[in-house]
């Protein structure tokens, strides 16, 4: 299949141990008509040199380990084919508006801490006992909340977000994505309890709708207008509080 | 809750003044558009000045209100017209595309009985809705 | 040194894991987790899994139907107390899970729906569109982060199980971020770490299961059982082994040859794609051993094809095909037939446990797919696994919790001691030496050596070359060299270990095939065909020693239902 076509890929590295600023290497691989971007990236490891580092598992884009920045656009690394950049070189780079650990690895804590803040789980004033059955959802029901049940935290929201890049303490698409889907469930009671953390200066109000977040999301979760929602949602219940305080609130 | 006593030095990529512009040798065109949408609220406002200017002439007499208007008459003016216009327009576009996105999840927030009015209806309804608006408000001008 | 100390320790985070380490939590109040995982919890493989979780849900339905079922499936080498308990708490487990936010696909009536799938009698699997594992995993994951009594190590990779007094007493584990070795000291620990289907070729597993914790246990003496069950599904692709999902079979897709012929004529005529899986994939070495298959770079292959079907069908019932193939390998299966092969898909076997996920060494427990409760047996029956996490999960959490509470921990300052000696040996064996085996290499020709003797068809011959064979990598291993020696995120060390944990378990279940002279659910020996019921109706346990493994076999629990032929 292949006469020894070959493309070159730069890869970003950055070994904080030998170096305070990251440098680039470039390596030359044999190009194979289906083979993705992180397939390029095993080949090096494997058979060119053992000391790059980055995150991978599933390469089926449903763990979310292998985001990184392809070309400048954050992308599943497994879902990028190699051929659609052919014969041009192909440059790799951990996702941007995160701190390097390592070469293409990143450091998430940041948002593992803001998943919890957000409380994704459901939340009840009253557990109802296993014994007693399930929930009932109509199909209805469940199509409210599925689209933002779809993320798998694989970042590339964050990394394609400028807001967060130059302001941390965004709660970011993803997190808040997670938040509103549990608010939507309707097994859920919970949204008083998220709104301090969704409804705030950190949260929607932070967000000037760039909308890059939705175009880069493999799983069409579409952060932004979980926020735009949000954001219309609460405009609406401060108003009706406004003028009917004696109203119930939702 | 990760236990994370054992940190290491990590590198946090400097981000360029110019970002909207040149991402990392590469032009976004959604980054600059979203940029040029930011930029359309200053136009709106320096229009808004004059305006409020204007109005203020008017209580100085017809004489500094003909003239004034006189003045705009000139090239650069109109061309600050023309532009702020255009800004004016691109805001309200895009401001009233956005309404679809409160429906798109399949929950929308505007729904008739349990279905969810499609995102497309709510677009064409604000689009039309401003249309209209600016109509009458036209009409309102051109025949006073 | 300050030893982190917890109740229960959870090796692995993926659907047993955290479903144990919840459990633990809500049996013990007060009792202190920990969850040691060298991915972040919603990486693990559990993610993957896409057709459904099988309960008794429904009224034409019921529990003995569905032990049945299960029995038959495993050719009859399941435990059959097991089976019972396991149907019985299924059900609640899987509302449990309702409760906690999965996103199961209802009816109009908002009653969780359930779908038939391949050896289920009746419709008993529930689904979450076929994105099942999916939104299982990331439901419990996300509901574990309420629990402020679980503390996670994420990215932390265990290298072994410390123990002492004849008990386990902790782990030693390298925080991949930093490079440092720790102790961990836990009264119990529990291994849910998953399969090992990445010691063959091609396999629909993630990069990440490696078998590492069945060899963290039989290398403290626990035996690991049944080794040789490994199932194949008969659709994957080539080289990444992406799951084309037997819809795609039941939606009237073809298998091809080379030949252009629709070979499984010759081997199920009656049921042509719809035959069972294992039926399946041995047909395809039949063909590929007539040389009636197309050759590639990932070896050779057959095509799906379903061109015939039409756009419109494939996206509106198979678009998950359709999206893995064209993102994923670049195939468009509307023009392209997609090329398929057998690949390896589940193993069966794993660390012995009882009932409960108690392994024979005290403190040490199991559940998941690394763990054999033998609910499986010969032979898995698909949408049986995510329950098993679920229900198997949940008992180990709670027995360990209880174990915990009545027993103290081991002594700190011998466990710091313990720690040190681990970083000193990690160190001498792959930063000291120049070694010149690579990791890739020896890993690249173990999967072939399993490829060869013990995949889908196996003969005395081939595996006792492959036994061979794996005693020489075994020894090419100590010669193993790796070019990172820095400290901070060092993948090719961890892929070093990995190797090591790799080429246990291949040991294993090599041997253990190579004594298990019949035929039984996914162990199919071209040399005895049969069942032999007489002298293998039994589990095989392989123990580790100095020179080969010494395999020694244990009764099959039959409660109520006598061997019968397995025919569908």
């Amino acid at each position: 299949m292949s006469d020894h076509k070959t493309i070159k890929i730069t890869v970003l590295r950055y070994r904080p141990e030998e170096e305070d600023a990251p440098t680039e290497q470039t390596y030359e691989v044999e190009f194979r008509d289906d083979w993705v971007v992180l397939d390029a990236l095993n080949h090096i490891k494997d058979h060119i040199d053992g000391t790059l580092s980055f995150r991978w598992s599933c390469r089926m884009g449903v763990c979310g380990s292998c985001g990184m920045m392809v070309n400048g656009e954050p992308k599943l690394t497994c879902a990028a084919m190699l051929r659609d950049y052919y014969p041009k070189e192909v440059r790799v780079e951990p996702l941007v508006n995160f701190p390097i650990v390592r070469d293409l690895v990143t450091d998430m804590t940041d948002f593992m801490d803001k998943l919890k803040a957000v409380k994704p789980w459901i939340i009840r004033e009253e557990e109802k006992p296993v014994s007693e059955g399930e929930y009932r959802q109509t199909p209805d029901q469940l199509k409210d909340y599925k689209q933002f049940s779809q993320c798998i935290n694989c970042m590339l929201c964050y990394a394609a977000c400028p807001v967060y890049g130059l302001e941390h303490d965004f709660v970011g698409p993803a997190a808040i994505a997670l938040g509103h889907r549990y608010n939507l469930d309707s097994r859920d009671e919970g949204i008083q309890q998220r709104q301090h953390v969704i409804a705030s200066k950190e949260g929607i109000w932070e967000c000037t709708y760039v909308g890059e977040c939705s175009v880069v999301c493999p799983k069409h979760v579409d952060p932004a207008e979980a926020i735009q929602q949000t954001k219309v949602a609460t405009t609406t219940n401060r108003f009706k509080s406004l003028v009917m305080p004696w109203g119930n609130k939702t | 809750m990760m236990l994370d006593s054992e940190t290491t030095k990590t590198y946090t990529r400097p981000i360029s003044k110019a970002w909207w512009l040149r991402d990392r040798g590469h032009f976004n065109r959604r980054y600059f558009m979203f940029l040029l949408r930011e930029l359309t609220s200053v136009f709106v406002a320096l229009y808004v000045v004059l305006f409020i200017y204007e109005i203020f002439l008017l209580t100085k007499g017809p004489d500094a209100h003909a003239a004034f208007r006189e003045s705009l008459n000139s090239g650069p003016w109109i061309a600050f017209h023309i532009i702020a216009l255009l800004f004016a327009l691109y805001h309200s576009y895009t401001w009233l595309g956005l309404t679809t996105k409160m429906q798109a999840a399949g929950r929308g927030l505007v729904k008739i009985g349990t279905k969810t009015l499609p995102p497309i209806l709510i677009a064409l309804g604000s689009y039309g809705a401003w249309i209209v608006a600016t109509i009458i408000i036209a009409y309102l001008f051109l025949t006073l | 040194m300050n030893i982190p100390m917890h109740d229960v320790l959870l090796v692995g985070g993926g659907g047993a894991g955290l479903r144990a380490a919840i459990a633990a939590s809500e049996t013990y109040r007060g009792a202190d987790i920990g969850v040691v995982s060298k991915v972040y919890p919603m990486r693990s493989h559990t993610v993957s899994a896409e057709g459904g979780t099988a309960a008794v849900m429904r009224e034409d339905d019921n529990l003995d139907l569905h032990a049945y079922d299960t029995i038959k499936g495993s050719d009859f080498l399941c435990d059959q107390d097991v089976v019972e308990a396991f149907v019985k708490e299924a059900v609640d487990e899987v509302i449990q899970l309702e409760h906690w936010g999965c996103p199961w696909s209802r009816d109009e009536d908002g009653r969780v729906s359930v779908r038939a799938f391949g050896g289920m009698s009746v419709k008993r699997t529930l689904y979450a569109a076929d994105k099942t594992g999916f939104h299982m995993l990331h439901a419990l994951f996300q509901t574990s982060l309420k629990y402020d009594a679980i503390t996670r190590y994420d990215e932390w990779f265990v290298t072994s199980l410390l123990v002492e007094d004849g008990r386990v007493c902790g782990v030693t584990a390298l925080n991949i971020r930093s490079g440092n070795i720790h102790a961990i000291g836990a009264k119990s620990v529990i291994i849910c770490t998953g399969g090992a289907g990445k010691i063959f070729p091609f396999t629909t597993n993630a990069a990440i299961k490696n078998g590492d914790g069945m060899a963290l246990a039989y290398r403290i003496g626990c035996p690991l059982k049944d080794l040789e069950f490994v199932q194949y599904h008969p659709t994957g692709l080539p080289g990444t082994g992406i799951l084309m999902t037997e819809a795609s079979r039941g939606e009237g897709g073809h298998l091809v040859n080379s030949q252009g012929e629709r070979y499984l004529s010759e081997y199920v005529p009656g049921k042509m794609e719809l035959g069972p899986r294992d039926i399946l994939s041995r047909s395809f070495i039949h063909e590929e051993r007539k040389d009636n298959v197309f050759k590639g770079p990932d070896g050779s292959y057959v095509h799906l094809d379903l061109r015939h079907l039409g756009e419109k069908i494939i996206d509106e019932r198979l678009p998950f095909v359709r999206e893995l193939t064209r993102n994923y390998v670049g195939i468009d299966p509307v023009y392209e037939p997609i090329p398929v092969r057998p690949v390896v898909h589940y193993c069966m076997g794993g660390v012995h446990t009882d009932i409960n996920g108690a392994t024979p060494i005290p403190g040490l427990y199991a559940a998941g797919e690394a763990a054999c409760v033998s609910l499986n047996g010969a032979n898995r029956l698909g949408s049986n696994s995510l329950t098993e996490c679920l229900v198997f999960g949940a008992r180990a959490g709670q027995v360990a919790a209880q174990h915990a509470a009545d027993t103290d921990f081991a002594d700190s300052a011998s466990m710091a001691r313990m720690a040190q000696d681990e970083q000193k040996r990690i160190e001498t064996q792959f930063f000291g030496t120049n070694g010149k085996e690579r990791v890739a290499n020896i890993r690249d020709d173990l999967r072939k050596t399993m490829e060869e003797g013990a995949g889908i068809f196996r003969t005395e011959d081939a595996l006792k070359t492959t036994c061979d064979t794996i005693r020489t990598l075994k020894e090419r291993y100590k010669n193993i060299g790796i070019d990172d020696h820095s400290r901070v995120f060092n993948t090719d060390l961890v892929n070093a270990l990995e190797l090591g944990y790799m080429l246990d378990v291949a040991e294993g279940l090599a041997h253990s095939a190579l004594l298990r002279r019949e035929s039984r659910g996914s162990h199919a020996r071209s040399d005895y065909e049969e069942r032999d019921d007489e002298n293998f109706l039994k589990h095989s346990l392989a123990y580790q020693t100095d020179g080969d493994p010494r395999i020694e076999y244990l009764p099959v629990t039959l409660t109520r239902w006598e061997p019968e032929e397995r025919t569908y």
